[in-house]
C-alpha cells in the first residue's frame, strides 16, 4: 500500500457507505466527498494560497472533520488546535503558526468571540459559511509536504507546534491497515471519543479509519454510559482510550458489564496504564486493554500491541518499520532491561516544530533519531516498558525515582483518591519525594506515617514521600497525564 | 576422588573466625538477619578481595558463590577455592553470566546461602555502583530473599592490586534485614521489576556501607553528567540503626 496524501483519503469507498455517525446525523462518504470539495472551493475563494495555515478549532464533530480534510486537498496545512484550551493560549499557538484564518465549528466556543484580536485574519463560524462553488480540482500536493501541525501538550514546555507531513500520516494508517491483528478495514466501526485535536484521535482513530473505509462514530463530550450505548448501538469494534475514561467505565455501575463483549481491540494511550486499571478492567468487562505509545511528533504510533499477545506493563513492541531503541547516559544502546532514554527513528517521525530550528535540533539528530524525552526499558525479544518522563525523574541519594511508580502505589491508599509527585531539592539527599494528593469526599486525610507504612509494601523506602500535601484539586491533563511542573 | 563444593568452608571457618577476629577487629552486625534454613542471596559491596573471606567466614551456614575459572588454572586455587564455596564459572563462555546464574539457582534451591556482588566486580574509585539484576534474577527464580550488606574497612585492609592484607585494621560488617521478592513475583513479566528490586537492594548496602552511589557500572568510566555530589565514602556517616524502627514491608 503506497503512501497518499490527505486529498485522496477518502478514494475508492463506496459512496453510499457510511464514513461518519455524529449523534442522530450519518454522513456518506459521498457526502463527505462533496462537503470537502465545497469547503475547498471556499477556502480558495478566501484568498488563501497552497501552505497556508488554516487553524481549526477541532472539537469531535463532522464540521472539524470536513476543514480538515478541505484543508488537506487544498493543499494547505491544518493547525490543529484544542478547543478547550485557554484564549491565551489558542493566541499563541495561532501566532506561532501565523494562522490565516481561524475555523471554528459550528460556533465559537465560549471567550472566544468573533470580535477577538486574534491573529488569525478571519474566524469562519462553521464550514457551512465557508461551502462555496463551482467546485475545484484537488492541489498538487506531494507526500512529503507538511499536512498540519500539532501542538504538543505542554507537559514538556512551552507549546511548540509540531510539523507532520502526509508521508508521516500515510504511514502510520497504511501499517494499522495491513496489519490484520489491527482490525482496521471497511467494516471497522471506531469509537472515537479522544479529542481529534490530539494525534491519536486524529491519526489513528480517525484518518486511519476513513482510509480504511469504515465507519467513524464521533463522541464530543465522553461520558461511560454515552460512550457504552454507542458501542451497542452501532456495533462498535474498535474503541481506543485513555486511562481515565476505561476507569470512569469500571466504576460506572449503569454500564453493563458485558458491553465490550463483541468488540475487536481496545487500546489505550496518552498516558501510562497502572496495572491496578488492567486488572480491574479486565475483570468487569473481560477484556484486555492493549497498551501503545507514541507521541505527536511520531505521527501517534511508535510501539504497539499489535501481533503479539499483551504483556501487562508494556507499551508492546516497535511499530512495524519503525526502529525503537534505548540509549544510556553516553547515547550508547542501554544493555537490556537497563533503563534509558527512548529513541524512535522511522518514516513516522516528524519533520520538525513549526519555524523553532533550536526546539527541533534539540529532539531530532541528523541520523534522523528522536529523542522523545521518555525513560524506558525493553527486554530481549523488543518489548517496551516506559519508566518515566526523564525531565521528572527524581534523584534521592544517587538512586533513581519514577514519580509515576510512586503515584501508581500511594494512589492505591484506600484515603487518598489521587496522587501527583514531584521532586524538591533536599540539602542531605539531592532530592527528595514529595506526594500531592486528594481524598474522596468524607474520608479523613492520612498522614504522611501512614501513605509511608502503605508505599512500602509495594516500593522501596527511598521512593516513599518525604512530604505529603493534602489538596483540592490537582494538575492532571484529561489524558490522565500528570503536568507535574505546575507543582514546581 | 570428588569432593561437594565447599565440604572444606566448616573447617576452613574454624580456623579463620577467631583468627580474623584477632587480626582485624571484626565489628559484626545483623547476623541475626540471616536465616537458620533455607536459602537466601547475600549481597554486600565489594571493596577488596578479602571481602569474600570475611563473608564466608562469619555466615552460620555453608555459603558458596561464582568465581573465574582462571583459579582452576593455578595449583594454588585449584582445590582450595571450590573446597571452600566457590563454583568455578568459564567467563570466555558464551554465556558466562547465564551460567553463573543456573549454578546459583541450583545452590539455592538446595536451600544454600549463595553469595554474589551485585556490583559484579571491585569498585575501584570507593563509590558504591550501579548494580547488575543477577540477584533479583535469581531471586524472582528460587523465591530466596536478598540480605544486603555493607563492608568497611577491607578497602584499608587489602588496598586496591595489594595481595597482602594489612593486619590491626578494624573492619565493621552490618547485615541488614532481608529483601522479600514475593510482592513482584506477578509481575516477573515486567522489566522494570529487576531494576526495582535492584536498585532497593543497593540502596540498603549503601546505607549499610556508608558508600555514595553513583548509577554506572562500575566497569564504565563515571561521566562528568553524572557528577556524585559526595566522596565515595561519606565519613562519619554511621551505618548503624539505619534502618527504620517498624519492621520492612519487604521483610520475610
Amino acid at each position: 500500500m503506497p503512501d497518499v496524501t490527505i486529498v485522496s483519503i477518502l478514494d475508492g469507498h463506496p459512496d453510499d457507505a457510511i464514513a461518519l455517525i455524529e449523534g442522530e446525523q450519518q454522513t456518506t462518504y459521498g457526502e463527505l466527498k462533496a462537503l470537502r470539495d465545497e469547503t475547498h472551493a471556499g477556502l480558495v475563494a478566501s484568498g488563501l494560497e497552497p501552505g497556508d495555515r488554516v487553524a481549526i478549532l477541532c472539537g469531535n464533530t463532522r464540521s472539524s472533520v470536513v476543514s480538515l480534510l478541505a484543508v488537506g486537498r487544498a493543499g494547505m496545512i491544518a493547525a490543529v488546535v484544542n478547543p478547550s484550551s485557554p484564549v491565551q493560549e489558542l493566541e499563541r499557538q495561532f501566532a506561532t503558526v501565523d494562522a490565516r484564518l481561524l475555523l471554528v465549528g459550528s460556533e465559537p466556543p465560549a471567550g472566544l468571540s468573533i470580535d477577538l484580536a486574534t491573529p488569525a485574519g478571519t474566524i469562519v463560524p462553521g464550514v457551512d459559511a465557508l461551502a462555496a462553488s463551482p467546485l475545484i480540482d484537488p492541489a498538487e500536493v506531494q507526500v512529503d509536504d507538511v499536512a498540519l501541525t500539532l501542538f504538543t501538550s505542554g507537559t514538556a514546555g512551552p507549546p511548540k507546534a509540531a510539523m507532520l507531513t502526509h508521508r508521516n500520516l500515510s504511514f502510520v494508517q497504511r501499517t494499522l491497515i495491513a496489519n490484520a491483528d489491527a482490525s482496521v478495514g471497511p467494516g471497522t466501526v471506531n469509537l472515537v471519543a479522544l479529542p481529534l485535536s490530539h494525534v491519536y484521535g486524529l491519526n489513528v482513530c480517525l484518518f486511519t479509519t476513513l482510509r480504511a473505509g469504515g465507519t467513524v462514530v464521533l463522541l464530543n463530550r465522553f461520558s461511560p454510559v454515552a460512550a457504552a450505548d454507542l458501542v451497542v448501538k452501532h456495533n462498535v469494534t474498535l474503541f481506543p482510550g485513555v486511562p481515565p475514561m476505561w476507569r470512569a467505565l469500571v466504576d460506572a455501575e449503569a454500564v453493563d458489564g458485558t458491553t465490550f463483549a463483541n468488540i475487536h481491540r481496545m487500546t489505550s494511550g496518552a498516558s501510562a496504564l497502572p496495572k491496578v486499571l488492567f486488572n480491574d478492567f479486565k475483570n468487569r468487562f473481560g477484556v484486555e486493554l492493549r497498551e501503545g505509545y507514541g507521541l505527536t511528533e511520531t505521527a501517534s504510533l511508535a510501539t504497539a500491541s499489535i501481533g503479539g499477545p499483551v504483556r501487562q506493563g508494556s507499551v508492546g513492541v516497535a511499530f512495524p518499520g519503525v526502529e525503537v531503541i534505548i540509549v544510556d547516559y553516553d547515547d550508547k544502546i542501554a544493555p537490556v532491561d537497563d533503563s534509558g532514554a527512548v529513541k524512535v527513528r522511522g518514516p513516522n517521525v516528524f519533520v520538525g516544530y513549526w519555524d523553532d530550528e533550536e526546539a527541533t535540533k534539540s529532539v531530532l539528530d541528523d541520523d534522523g533519531w528522536l529523542r522523545t524525552g521518555d525513560i524506558g526499558v525493553m527486554s530481549e525479544d523488543g518489548y517496551l516498558y516506559l519508566v518515566d518522563r526523564a525531565k521528572d525523574l527524581i534523584i534521592v541519594s544517587g538512586f533513581n525515582v519514577y514519580p509515576f511508580e510512586v503515584e501508581e502505589v500511594v494512589s492505591q491508599h484506600p484515603a487518598i483518591e489521587q496522587c501527583v509527585v514531584i521532586g524538591r531539592d533536599d540539602d542531605q539527599r539531592g532530592e527528595r519525594v514529595v506526594a500531592y494528593v486528594t481524598i474522596p469526599e468524607g474520608v479523613a486525610p492520612p498522614t504522611l506515617e501512614d501513605v509511608v507504612d502503605f508505599a512500602r509494601m509495594e516500593i522501596a523506602r527511598y521512593k516513599c514521600p518525604s512530604e505529603l500535601h493534602v489538596v483540592d484539586t490537582l494538575p492532571i491533563a484529561p489524558s490522565g497525564k500528570p503536568i507535574r511542573r505546575d507543582l514546581i | 576422588m570428588s569432593f561437594e563444593t565447599g565440604w572444606l568452608q566448616q573447617p576452613f571457618k574454624r580456623v579463620m573466625q577467631p583468627l580474623a577476629h584477632r587480626l582485624w577487629d571484626l565489628d559484626i552486625e545483623g547476623l541475626e538477619n540471616i536465616p537458620k534454613s533455607g536459602p537466601a542471596l547475600i549481597t554486600p559491596n565489594h571493596v577488596a578481595f578479602i571481602d569474600s573471606v570475611f563473608i564466608t567466614t562469619i555466615m552460620p551456614r555453608r555459603t558458596l558463590a561464582v568465581g573465574k575459572a582462571d583459579y582452576m588454572d593455578s595449583w594454588k586455587t585449584k582445590y582450595l577455592f571450590p573446597a571452600t564455596g566457590m563454583i568455578p564459572i568459564d567467563r570466555a563462555g558464551g554465556s558466562a553470566s547465564q551460567a553463573a546464574l543456573d549454578a546459583a539457582a541450583i545452590s539455592l534451591d538446595r536451600g544454600d546461602l549463595f553469595l554474589i556482588y551485585p556490583e559484579g566486580t571491585r569498585t575501584r574509585d570507593g563509590y558504591l555502583h550501579k548494580g547488575r539484576t543477577g540477584a533479583a534474577r535469581l531471586a524472582l527464580r528460587t523465591g530466596a530473599p536478598i540480605i544486603p550488606v555493607g563492608l568497611r574497612g577491607t578497602d584499608r585492609i587489602q588496598p586496591v592490586d595489594a595481595v597482602k592484607p594489612v593486619t590491626g585494621v578494624p573492619c565493621e560488617i552490618r547485615i541488614g534485614r532481608p529483601i522479600d521478592v514475593s510482592r513482584y513475583r506477578d509481575r516477573q513479566d515486567d522489566r522494570r521489576v529487576l531494576r526495582q528490586i535492584t536498585d532497593e537492594v543497593m540502596y540498603e548496602v549503601a546505607e549499610l556501607s556508608g558508600q555514595t552511589y553513583v548509577d554506572v557500572y562500575a566497569t564504565d568510566p563515571l561521566p562528568e553528567s553524572i557528577a556524585p555530589t559526595a566522596p565515595p565514602v561519606v565519613l562519619g556517616r554511621s551505618t548503624k540503626n539505619r534502618q527504620p524502627d517498624r519492621p520492612m514491608a519487604a521483610s520475610a
